[in-house]
Parts: structure tokens; C-alpha cells; sequence
């Protein structure tokens, strides 16, 4: 499974990537907007990790851009309390920061398998 | 008036007495001791009318005056001239007096051009003379009792007004004074000179706003031209309420601000401390680590978990989560006191904390801020002292009915004479940089939305000594 991560913070960038691996996916990051679309649109994920307040482009218009591809499952990440469920409308899951990073992502590689298994490597 | 008219029996003094009469009452006094001595008098009726009252109706005999407002002149009452024994004056005075009258003699006094053009009438009542006899004394003197007359009302209408305007004058709550066009004061109230002179103020007129202790005047004029010079009306508003209102709002904008800002800071934070967190989890998870590393990273991230509770901790307090719910004062002291750590630590800060629940009904929020408050307020008081001498007690307990939250302290304490004071928005004792003067103001407030009191009392660690009381609620 392709996952990126899209997130300014270097230590939660490396954290989802070091388990997203170990659990035996392939993964790209990118710390700031602009850079994440391009590498969205290229890499095709499986799975998106998307911060909100991002550098240069934010998550909620980077989304707007990107689209869905390729149904790919996207989770959108904030520490803010002022963003909730509600805020983001074509989103499949909202965390709100700290969260258990395992455990979400079990969840989030049942969403994408749940959707359409055949296409998972 | 010739001076024939003058008799030995209404002689020229009498005249000169009834001239500078300034009451209706020594006006009737006068006439009934004169007529007295004509014939036995019974009493004296008048009908008059004055300016401030309307019409006035006074009874004058030998047990003296009585005064009482009436509706209006009864038409038939009225006499042209001199009359006596009238069927109609007697009809009407019984009614009036409720009893049948005696002779009656009726005198109408026209004191048109002073009594707003209402006719007066005068009624003599009176025994043992022929009332023809009597009437023959008047006749001649009648235009001139009616001058009298004419002008003792004018002086008691003239009376009544200055009594009148000086009454206003005075009560009026803004010190005032009236000033002449070389800035002199003329006139000024009562007020005027009790606040502003009293107080030893060197009064300068130029001055905008005057200070006093607890209050604080601005300035007012107006021009106003009487008889084409101009005056000017001068007066002191009390602005001390509405600038304590003014200077809470912006304490509270500042306030919200930097909660905002606060909250911001708050939230910053909680990204980079996720990744350490979970940074911190797989490397504990590690295999190749030896177990004295581990059990340090394992510290940091009680540490983190340690920050996380802050920061959610201040988010709770800072937002303004003020619903009301029953909740333990227990826990509510326990979560605030982490933010006070930098003061308690160095104040020699001790705790007791009930040994049941305390449930109270309010917001946690808000009582939240009290206990902090208070806190604060007692580490800042023994912040002089040696730290052998450093004392702060906090206890919390339920007295009957009652939640009771002590803070004391060993403190210099507060002065008898601020006690009432130090409740009052912006006193404070403290240095500027220390306090507002609106921590106690406010949590008195927040205290007593919630039906509780803040209560201030010597403590005996010799400082003072704060006890909040809020109604128990049951659980």
C-alpha cells in the first residue's frame, strides 16, 4: 500500500513513516503544501496523512486540488481544537492531535481495504 | 389714601406692621388681634390664591392657623363689595366649617395684579356688633388691605421659589457653581463645596478632571446669559464609575487576547509533542536498545504526557467553557495548582484537601480562576519574607451546609480600614506589574453568581486570611 504523509512536523513525518513501513508499506512524506500535491499526484496513494495548517499551500485547499485520484483514503490531521469532523467534508477520518499513530493506522488500512481490496498490492 | 381713613382704631404703625408682613399667617394674626379689639372675633376665613400651590384656603382663631388646599372658588361665594351676613357667605362658610357660622363680614380683596389675577376673598366672623357697624370701619380701608394682602402673597410666592431652587440646587448629586465672565464663582451647591473644598482641594477651574480618593470629577461647562451677561455653569461629573467600567473592558480585552494567544501557543505545541510522543513509543519499542536508555526515553514520555496534560489543562481554563455543573472543589484546587507551581514552590505552600468529595454547583471554570486567584495573591503577599518565614495555607472543607476554601498566609496582611476597599475594582496594594486590582473584584464577583461569599479575616499565621463559601449540592 502507498501511503504519504503530509505533515510541517519532521518527528510526526518520521514516525507514521517508520510504522506505515514496518508494517510493510511503501511510503513518501512532504513537509510543506506545494510540494505534497505534486508528490500526490505522481506517487498515486493508497492512503493520504494530511495536515491541516501546512506551509505555502494548506491541507483544506490542497485537497480541493488534488482531488481523489485514484480513491485513495484520506486522513486529515490538526492539532486545533476550532477544526473538528465537520470542518472537512471529503475527508474519510479526522484526528485531532496527539493520536495513537498504531492504532489509527490499522484503521486506516481497513478503510482502504474495506473500499476496494483487489487493487492493494 | 386720605389720611382721614386712618383712625385711632387702625392706626398708621398698624398699617406699616401689615405692609412688611412676609407670611399669609402674620397677615391674619394682625387683622384678628385689630378686629379683636372692634368687636369678639371668632375667626378669620380666606381665600386666597398663590402662585405655587393654586388655590389656598386658611382658617385663623384663637387656636391659630390652619391651612389647607382647596379645589376652587364656589362662583356664589365671591362678593363684589362689602357685604355682611350674605345668606349665600353663610351657606357656604358652614359647609366649609361644618358648624353654623355667626355674623359674617365679607371683605373681597382683589389682589388681581399680584395673586395671578384670582379674586381673594376675606370672611369675619364675629359676635356682639351690629355688622354694619363693622363693615363701616372696612370700607374705607378695604384697597389697602388688599395691597397688603397683594404683597405678602407676592413675598411668600417669591419665598417658596427661592426655597425651591435652592432646594434643587443642592440636590443636585454634581458638585455645580455658577461662574461670572472673570471665572469668579457666584454661586455653587452644596456638593460643590463639601467634595471639592472641603477636601482641601486647591480648586483650579481650568482644571479638566479632579481626583480624589475613590472618585474621579471631569469637567463640564456650558455658557448660559442672563440679563445679556454671560455666566458659565460649571459642573463635576462623577466619571468614577463609568472609567472603572471602561478600564475593565480593556483589562478584559487584554485578557481575552492573550487567552487567545495563549490557546494558540497551546495548540503550536501539541503538533511537535505528538511526534516526540510517538517518536519517544517507537523507540522504547526497539530491540537493540540496552534497558537504562529505555527507561530513559521511557521518561520522556511521561514528561510529554506530563506537557500534554497542561496544555489541555490551560485550553480547559482559558476557553470559555462556563457551563455550570455540580463538580468536586477537590479536583477543581487540584488541576489549578500545576499552574501555579513557579509561586507555591518558593512560599512555603501547604494543601489540605477535604477528605470527601466537595460537590458544588458551578462553573469549574470559573471557580477555577478563584482559587487561583487567591493563591497567587497569598504566595505574592510572603514573596518578602525570608523563606523560613514563608507561609501559605490552603485548606479546602465542609462547614454544615457550606464548601469552604481557606487560603491564608504569613503575609504583612491587609489594614482594617482597606478591608472593604480591597474588594473594589482596581485597589491594589500590589506593585503594577504585579496586579491589576481586579482579581479579588472579580472573584468576589464569580463567587457570589454562584449564591457563595469571599469573605476577608485575619489569619493566624498573622496574614491574611480568604475564605470562599459556596452552597453544597448534592450530587
Amino acid at each position: 500500500m502507498r501511503v504519504l504523509i503530509i505533515d510541517d512536523e519532521n518527528l510526526i513525518r518520521k514516525c507514521l513513516s517508520h510504522i506505515a513501513i514496518s508494517r510493510g508499506h511503501t511510503t513518501k512524506t512532504e513537509k510543506d503544501g506545494v510540494k505534497g500535491l505534486n508528490t500526490w499526484l505522481s506517487f498515486q496513494p493508497h492512503l493520504v496523512f494530511l495536515d491541516v495548517l501546512l506551509p505555502f499551500l494548506d491541507g483544506l485547499s490542497l485537497l480541493k486540488k488534488a482531488g481523489r485520484q485514484n480513491h485513495e483514503k484520506i486522513i486529515m490531521m490538526s492539532a486545533h481544537y476550532y477544526f473538528d469532523r465537520k470542518s472537512f467534508e471529503n475527508v474519510d477520518l479526522f484526528v485531532k492531535k496527539p493520536f495513537d499513530m498504531t492504532k489509527i493506522l490499522q484503521v486506516a488500512e481497513n478503510l482502504v481495504l474495506n473500499s476496494k481490496p483487489e487493487a492493494i498490492p | 389714601m386720605p389720611l382721614s381713613h386712618f383712625n385711632s382704631k387702625f392706626p398708621i404703625p398698624f398699617f406699616n406692621k401689615l405692609f412688611s408682613c412676609v407670611s399669609v399667617q402674620d397677615f391674619l394674626k394682625l387683622i384678628y388681634k385689630k378686629n379683636s379689639q372692634l368687636c369678639k372675633t371668632k375667626s378669620l376665613i380666606l381665600l386666597c390664591h398663590s402662585g405655587h400651590f393654586g388655590p389656598l384656603q386658611y382658617i385663623y382663631n384663637s387656636n391659630g392657623v390652619h391651612k389647607k388646599k382647596y379645589k376652587d372658588f364656589l362662583p356664589q361665594a365671591l362678593p363684589e363689595e362689602i357685604r355682611s351676613n350674605s345668606k349665600e357667605d353663610r351657606l357656604y362658610l358652614a359647609n366649609l366649617l361644618g358648624r353654623p357660622t355667626q355674623n359674617i363680614l365679607s371683605l373681597p380683596v382683589f389682589t388681581n395684579q399680584y395673586s395671578f389675577n384670582k379674586a381673594s376673598v376675606l370672611f369675619i366672623e364675629f359676635i356682639s356688633k351690629k355688622p354694619e357697624e363693622i363693615a363701616k370701619v372696612y370700607s374705607s380701608l378695604l384697597s389697602f388691605i388688599s395691597k397688603c394682602l397683594g404683597q405678602v402673597l407676592l413675598k411668600e410666592h417669591l419665598e417658596t421659589g427661592i426655597q425651591l431652587w435652592t432646594a434643587t440646587f443642592n440636590k443636585l448629586k454634581e458638585p455645580l457653581a455658577v461662574l461670572d465672565e472673570k471665572n469668579q464663582i457666584i454661586n455653587a451647591n452644596n456638593h460643590f463645596y463639601t467634595l471639592l473644598k472641603e477636601k482641601n482641594l486647591c480648586l483650579d477651574l481650568k482644571q479638566e478632571t479632579i481626583q480624589l480618593e475613590d472618585q474621579v470629577f471631569e469637567k463640564k461647562t456650558y455658557p448660559a446669559v442672563i440679563d445679556e451677561k454671560t455666566y458659565t455653569i460649571c459642573y463635576y461629573q462623577d466619571m468614577s464609575e463609568s472609567l472603572a467600567l471602561r478600564n475593565k473592558m480593556i483589562h478584559n480585552t487584554k485578557m481575552s487576547a492573550l487567552g487567545e494567544l495563549g490557546e494558540s501557543i497551546a495548540h503550536h505545541l501539541n503538533n511537535p509533542l505528538t511526534g516526540i510522543k510517538s517518536m519517544a513509543e517507537l523507540l522504547t519499542a526497539s530491540q537493540k536498545l540496552d534497558k537504562s536508555t529505555r527507561q530513559d526515553i521511557q521518561q520522556v514520555t511521561e514528561s510529554v504526557a506530563h506537557c500534554q496534560d497542561i496544555i489541555s489543562n490551560f485550553l480547559d481554563f482559558s476557553r470559555e467553557k462556563n457551563q455550570v455543573s455540580v463538580c468536586d472543589l477537590n479536583q477543581i484546587a487540584k488541576r489549578t495548582l500545576p499552574f501555579l507551581k513557579s509561586l507555591t514552590a518558593f512560599s512555603g505552600f501547604q494543601i489540605d484537601f477535604c477528605s470527601e468529595p466537595v460537590w458544588i454547583k458551578a462553573s469549574p471554570c470559573l471557580i477555577q480562576q478563584v482559587i487561583f486567584n487567591l493563591i497567587k495573591n497569598a504566595c505574592q503577599a510572603v514573596a518578602g519574607l525570608d523563606s523560613n518565614e514563608k507561609e501559605v495555607k490552603a485548606s479546602i472543607s465542609i462547614n454544615d451546609s457550606h464548601a469552604v476554601l481557606k487560603v491564608e498566609d504569613s503575609g504583612p496582611g491587609i489594614l482594617k480600614e482597606n478591608h472593604k476597599q480591597i474588594f473594589k475594582p482596581f485597589f491594589t496594594t500590589k506593585h503594577k506589574t504585579q496586579g491589576t486590582g481586579l482579581g479579588l473584584n472579580v472573584s468576589k464577583s464569580i463567587v457570589e453568581r454562584f449564591k457563595g461569599s469571599l469573605l476577608i479575616e485575619n489569619s493566624f499565621l498573622g496574614g491574611a486570611c480568604f475564605k470562599m463559601t459556596l452552597p453544597l449540592s448534592a450530587f
